[in-house]
């Protein structure tokens, strides 16, 4: 039993490590890489995320078409105004 | 301490800057005149150079900074854009987020770092930047405002009531569902670059019929309350290509390839398209309280023919920069007036507002810029001042016109212009051909002297912004020939005496010379360049263009001495 939970503990330990080698490395790397790598990344995002998100979107109930009534007498109040959304 | 307040508009197309100080523009500028890039949409940091240069002031100064939407709805509505057109959107995706990823996530941070402001920064809605500006800048105390463009965060239209107690939206139209969308596949599937050639569609729409106007009611369905419903099927979002899709080929035929002749067809399509397009907006405006005024702002409102047509049921305000680079004001409106309102009392209205908002240059820097040149300038009050300009513009020279501060805005309204008799219909192909190289389809606006106006157009009244498109009396048409586009209207620019007082004079003078209160009036640059901004950028064009004679101030550089 003790040796079952030690494992895990040291495999922990040991992607850790190797993630924050993997980083400074990052880090080190010239700013081609890096672009290189965050292109990587999103092309899996796009290509393993993306198609859920797609099929939840068409699943959706759409919304009725033209004007829609919108009362928002705070639009400018300045705690609003401060936020990004 | 006075209180400063900067807008900005970045990152889409047309990026400026608009610096206020106690509520009055100190300076604004899109940032495509100082970096030479047409429709520049990066950060804008050469106009807001311009503007903290103009105040004396350093970016920790600026009390407020206002950006002109917000951020993250619109990268919430550009993920589901790029997530409802899976797989084809996998290089905007890639692009778009790069951009993001580059700190611009986090906006507050990144102008901060990037801009060195340590003043609050705040981010108002796309469509509430476009309203302010449109709102504040005209005469009335009380106004309906109509908002329509592309898109901004989601809204593609908007309507908004203002007054006293500042600008509240009443209701709006979603993405994708937009008129500005739907002229905009129109234009790439009549060969022309979206965002930037939709005003040829217009000019094309003059020589053609409505023979596509069943075809146009089913890409834009019209709906209860003035609303419209853009068929997904026609439009084709998320790849880099054009948006048209097939479905609007099969609908209108094979598209126009960029650079192809032109046929009757793709006259039609244009003609249909633009009577669509009025027909949405004036169903809108019937939905509007009767008694207001209409002001109107966003991209759409730069169509000159849909807003006379309007501007025959109310009275209507078209700003000079409707579209983006005029809610860089808007946003910077937003800061000064409704930030934290009813506590600022709203200003009075009662001045026109100058487009005139640009860098000037003093007469030194002039000659400085001719002699760098190596241009000959001589000084026109010597060869007898504006007069003489008339007298030869009316032996038919085409003249370059740069005086004072610049205009913001995409129209040359007598601060960077190139002047010409209207009365010779040979000098349109002559400026088409020689100097602006553009498509001999496209007219060319004349600027009149405002008192003579109604003599010349048809429910003339005060137009010096060049927004609206009248009709000529057919009377008048042969005295301002070149003017008048092939269904005998104008893009007609009214010149009062305070509108721009130099140009006003010329007008006279000219009109003393042949008789006719009016000259051609189009932009001070040539195909794919921005409106040149300052006497270096004049001095080039003048050389590029051709132009027979160069007035930069009070210098006159004839064309023979290039």
């Amino acid at each position: 039993m003790e040796g079952s939970c030690k494992l895990p503990a040291v495999a922990s330990q040991r992607v850790k490590l190797r993630l924050a080698g993997l980083l400074a490395r990052v880090r080190r790397a010239s700013d081609a890489v890096r672009r290189a790598l965050v292109l990587a990344l999103l092309v899996v995002v796009y290509a393993l995320v993306l198609p859920w998100f797609a099929l939840a979107l068409r699943l959706r109930a759409r919304r009725s078409p033209g004007f829609r009534a919108r009362q928002d007498p705070a639009i400018t109040a300045l705690e609003r105004l401060r936020l990004p959304h | 301490m006075p209180c400063h307040v900067l807008g900005i508009s970045a990152f889409y197309h047309d990026s400026a800057a608009c610096l206020l100080r106690d509520g009055e523009i100190v300076l604004a500028v899109e940032e495509e005149r100082l970096s030479r890039i047409k429709h520049d949409h990066a950060y804008p940091e050469r106009a807001i150079a311009a503007c903290l240069a103009a105040a004396g002031i350093t970016a920790a100064d600026v009390d407020t900074v206002v950006f002109y939407e917000k951020t993250l709805p619109k990268l919430e509505r550009q993920l589901e854009t790029w997530i409802l057109t899976f797989p084809r959107s996998l290089g905007a995706f890639v692009r778009g987020m790069s951009r993001y990823l580059d700190g611009r996530i986090d906006l507050r941070r990144w102008l901060e770092r990037r801009g060195g402001f340590r003043g609050e920064i705040l981010f108002s809605e796309h469509h509430l930047s476009h309203a302010a500006f449109a709102f504040f800048s005209s005469p009335y105390e009380r106004a309906a405002v109509l908002v329509a463009d592309g898109v901004g965060e989601w809204a593609t239209t908007s309507v908004w009531l203002a007054g006293p107690d500042g600008i509240v939206p009443e209701r709006e139209i979603l993405f994708p569902d937009s008129l500005g969308l739907f002229y905009s596949i129109i234009t790439a599937h009549l060969g022309f670059r979206v965002n930037e050639d939709e005003y040829k569609v217009m000019g094309l729409a003059a020589y053609g019929k409505d023979s596509f106007g069943g075809e146009m009611a089913s890409i834009l369905p019209f709906c209860e309350g003035g609303g419209f419903v853009l068929k997904r099927r026609y439009l084709r979002l998320g790849g880099r290509e054009r948006m048209a899709s097939p479905a609007l080929d099969a609908l209108l035929g094979p598209p126009r390839a960029p650079g192809a002749p032109i046929e009757d067809r793709h006259r039609d399509i244009a003609h249909s398209a633009q009577a669509r397009l009025e027909q949405a907006l004036l169903r809108i405006e019937a939905t509007l309280p009767p008694d207001l005024p209409l002001c109107m702002a966003g991209g759409v409102a730069l169509n000159g023919a849909a807003n006379a047509r309007l501007a025959r049921r109310r009275p209507l305000f078209v700003p000079f920069a409707p579209g983006d680079s005029g809610a860089a004001i808007g946003a910077a409106y937003v800061g000064h007036w409704l930030a934290g309102s009813p506590a600022t009392p709203l200003p009075a209205r009662s001045a026109r507002i100058s487009p005139r908002l640009g860098p000037s240059f003093s007469a030194d820097a002039c000659a400085a810029a001719c002699a760098a040149a190596g241009l000959r300038a001589r000084p026109l009050h010597e060869l007898g001042g504006d007069p003489f300009v008339a007298e030869q513009l009316a032996r038919g020279r085409i003249i370059g016109w740069f005086d004072g501060a610049m205009e913001f805005g995409p129209r040359a309204l007598g601060g960077r212009s190139i002047l010409a008799d209207p009365r010779d219909p040979a000098v349109r192909d002559t400026l088409n051909a020689r100097v602006k190289h553009r498509e001999p389809f496209r007219p060319f606006a004349p600027a009149m002297l405002e008192q003579r106006a109604t003599d010349y157009f048809e429910g003339a009244h005060p137009v010096p912004w060049m927004t609206e498109i009248l009709p000529v009396r057919p009377e008048r048409r042969a005295d301002i020939a070149a003017a008048v586009h092939v269904d005998g209207t104008a893009r007609l620019q009214t010149v009062g005496p305070h509108d721009a007082p130099r140009l006003h004079g010329l007008l006279r003078a000219f009109e003393a010379c042949t008789g006719v209160p009016a000259v051609i009036n189009t932009s001070f640059n040539v195909a794919g360049e921005p409106i040149v901004c300052s006497p270096e950028d004049a001095c080039r064009c003048f050389r590029a263009a051709g132009l027979d004679a160069l007035v930069l101030g009070d210098l006159w550089i004839a064309g023979a001495d290039r």
